[in-house]
């Protein structure tokens, strides 16, 4: 409680007034102390804002009871009534058995067919191309850019510290490091993951069209690694690795040595066109932007296992797995005045269901905090179940800030300035109302966090200049980075084992990183405008 | 706000009151009553429809079989939150899991209404990032507040002190009147 409000009304009085049961004497404070008053009105106005959340915006996504009430009567008597037993037949075991059987085989089937991801699709089929033994790639690190053979031959070692540390952690991390570009290493790397979640985006920016398989992982020093594959021919030309503490890191194969466009598709490989549809005319960045705008409608545009892309440049491609039928049906009533759209659900099965990034909820404790630094916290914040609470608040506002940065992303990679400035005046307002509805929740996140945290921060790191003028769409990914970098440190100082030092190394770094989230938020909305 | 007071002074029920109504005459009224706001909020917590259906039929049951047993419940609706709570504990094991309202399936609207004007998304916008803003306890006290339960009862339910609810409650208003006033 309050103490500067010792000698006002509290809270819980204040709502015994609301509710009518405060006795006369006290609630004629209320008509002399205007503190208690425009409390008495804040708590009306919350009440009241959300009541109206619940009643437009989450009811109507709310479904109804799936079956009919059943009486009260009705629920009573089959409480009462007795549990028939039936007398075991012989034939009954072995039938059991069959069915058992059966259903274990179906729903391994099953399984395997929903597991099948987009992301392994595309992986598997490019592991199947034969890479050119000559490649190079190049490395950016630290501000360094670095070249390296893209199969390293074994036994060979490292010689520069860069190199080396980056061999430790690829090591570390089970990935590859003798051939770090390619899709083997990088399903090799996937499969052995507890936790994953992948995004597929199709990138139109460059000189041809891409594929960029991205895997975000809650456990392992590799956090998130993503694989850029060339839409004809699956061939891998960049790969973007973040470990846990370290910078991003850019890999890409030098243009040099780019071998020839590999055309020939492996037989054997399972098409992404499952259910080929003839179109006659193809599908336009604007209809990727009213799938996107649609789906923005229902909120299923950020942090749903949603991807949209390009089939083939024929039809926009939205596929769905492991949600609920009723959220399938929101989603397919959305999509189906649209023109050009395919859209491909799987349903959601216990096993093949991914964890959306806002509602995972990995154990968060700060458990493994340094005991000092522990005390501090406690101490500027008001006790341990503060603390708690703070990194509860913490942790899933800035999860739902890498959801918002991935959402301008997306609109970033499918509608670059040469795409945005061909889209009619109609569908240029609605991407920048997207964008700006993105925007202004990061915004709103990431301002939630720092608030948080101020108690803990020793001072506000100063706002630099503002870099030289580039499309919103250029920065996204530096916006995505920054509000990842943030997340990777809170949940490493929050729920992490560390020692004393490395603790308050965390909070100098997470004062910069969260002031450069800042500054990159507010360019992005400049470039958006 | 619009609290019902009936709801909040309750009588205790006892197996037969002064008018000769009966213990079941008496749940079905809640039953009537109040069905529909036990369900929605077991689907808040998480739980999907026809688990959520289920559980509520079930929480009504024991209602009466508690009280058919003589036992005294002071405030059914209090009581009957406080066993969807329960439920939800055991169900989730993790209290942060089941207090996630998960935000993101907001917006929904499985009819596409083409007049939805541009104003219309932003205020909705704006009320949905501002309840975002809140914490799982803040928005949890809130709910079961806006659903007429008393200070009292909203720590019964949630198993915290009256002055824990007071203080998540002015918390969320804060960040509501902040989210809004933007």
């Amino acid at each position: 409680m309050n103490e500067r409000r010792s000698h006002h009304l509290s809270e819980e009085q204040l709502a015994r007034y609301q509710d009518g049961g405060l006795p006369p004497r006290e609630a004629s404070h209320l008509e002399v102390c205007t503190e208690c008053s425009r409390l008495l009105r804040d708590l009306h106005a919350a009440t009241a804002a959300y009541r109206r959340y619940l009643d437009s915006i989450r009811a109507p996504a709310l479904p109804p009871p799936p079956q009919p009430w059943r009486t009260l009567d009705n629920l009573i008597a089959q409480h009462e009534a007795p549990v028939p037993r039936r007398a075991l037949r012989w034939w009954l075991l072995p039938a059991l058995g069959t069915v058992i059987c059966l259903s274990v085989v179906i729903g391994f089937v099953l399984r395997r067919t929903a597991l099948q991801s987009p992301a392994s699709e595309l992986l598997a089929r490019s592991a199947t191309m034969e890479l050119p033994a000559n490649r190079m790639v190049s490395l950016r690190l630290h501000g360094r850019s670095l070249a390296r053979p893209a199969v390293l031959l074994a036994g060979s070692a490292d010689r520069d510290p860069d190199l080396a540390h980056l061999a430790r952690l690829f090591t570390r991390a089970r990935y590859s490091w003798q051939e770090p570009l390619s899709a083997r290493s990088f399903q090799s790397w996937r499969t052995g993951l507890r936790e994953k979640r992948d995004s597929v985006t199709v990138i139109h920016g460059g000189p041809e069209t891409a594929y960029r398989v991205r895997t975000d992982t809650p456990g392992g020093i590799l956090r998130s690694a993503a694989l850029t594959l060339r839409a004809k021919d699956l061939h891998p030309t960049q790969g973007a690795f973040q470990f846990e503490g370290e910078e991003p890191l850019l890999m890409e194969e030098s243009t040099s040595a780019l071998p020839p466009p590999v055309s020939r598709q492996a037989p054997d490989v399972p098409k992404m066109e499952r259910q080929p549809v003839q179109v006659e005319t193809p599908a336009s960045p604007a209809d990727t932007l009213h799938v996107l705008a649609a789906l923005n409608t229902i909120g299923a545009d950020v942090g749903e296992p949603i991807e949209v892309s390009v089939d083939s440049g024929r039809q926009v491609l939205v596929r769905a797995a492991g949600l609920s039928p009723d959220r399938l049906r929101q989603i397919a009533a959305v999509l189906q005045p649209l023109a050009h759209v395919k859209f491909e659900a799987a349903h959601a099965t216990p096993d093949a269901r991914p964890p959306a990034p806002q509602t995972a909820a990995p154990e968060r404790s700060s458990a493994g905090m340094p005991g000092a630094l522990r005390q501090q916290f406690e101490d500027r914040l008001g006790g341990a179940v503060t603390l708690q609470e703070m990194t509860d608040r913490v942790l899933e506002a800035c999860g739902l800030a890498v959801a918002r940065a991935h959402a301008i992303e997306v609109l970033a990679t499918n509608f670059p300035p040469q795409k945005e400035s061909a889209l009619s005046d109609h569908d240029r307002e609605l991407l920048s109302y997207l964008h700006h509805l993105h925007w202004a929740a990061l915004r709103d996140l990431a301002a939630s966090v720092e608030s948080d945290l101020e108690p803990l921060l020793s001072r506000a790191a100063a706002v630099s200049e503002p870099p030289p003028h580039v499309p919103w769409q250029t920065q996204s990914p530096e916006l995505v980075a920054a509000a990842q970098q943030v997340d990777n440190s809170l949940n490493r100082l929050l729920a992490g084992s560390y020692s004393q030092p490395v603790g308050e190394d965390l909070l100098n770094s997470l004062s910069r990183q969260l002031a450069h989230l800042r500054e990159v938020i507010e360019f992005q909305n400049e470039r958006g405008r | 706000m619009d609290l019902n007071p009936e709801m909040l002074c309750q009588e205790p029920i006892a197996s037969e009151d002064a008018t000769g109504v009966t213990v079941r005459e008496q749940v079905e009224r809640t039953y009537e009553a109040e069905r529909g706001r036990i369900y929605s909020y077991l689907l808040y917590l998480g739980f999907p429809a026809a688990r959520a259906q289920e559980l509520t039929q079930d929480a009504f049951l024991k209602l009466y079989l508690n009280l058919s047993a003589g036992k005294r419940v002071r405030n059914p609706r209090a009581w009957l939150y406080r066993v969807a709570h329960n439920l939800a504990l055991r169900s989730h094991a993790r209290e942060e899991e089941f207090d996630e309202l998960d935000p993101d399936t907001a917006l929904a609207d499985e009819r596409p209404d083409p007049e939805r004007t541009l104003i219309e998304k932003r205020r909705a916008s704006t009320l949905l990032h501002a309840v975002r803003q809140l914490s799982p306890r803040q928005r949890n006290c809130l709910h079961l507040r806006v659903q007429g339960l008393g200070y009292r009862e909203i720590a019964e339910v949630i198993g915290i002190s009256t002055s824990a609810v007071g203080e998540f409650l002015r918390r969320a208003t804060e960040r509501l009147k902040g989210a809004l006033d933007e």
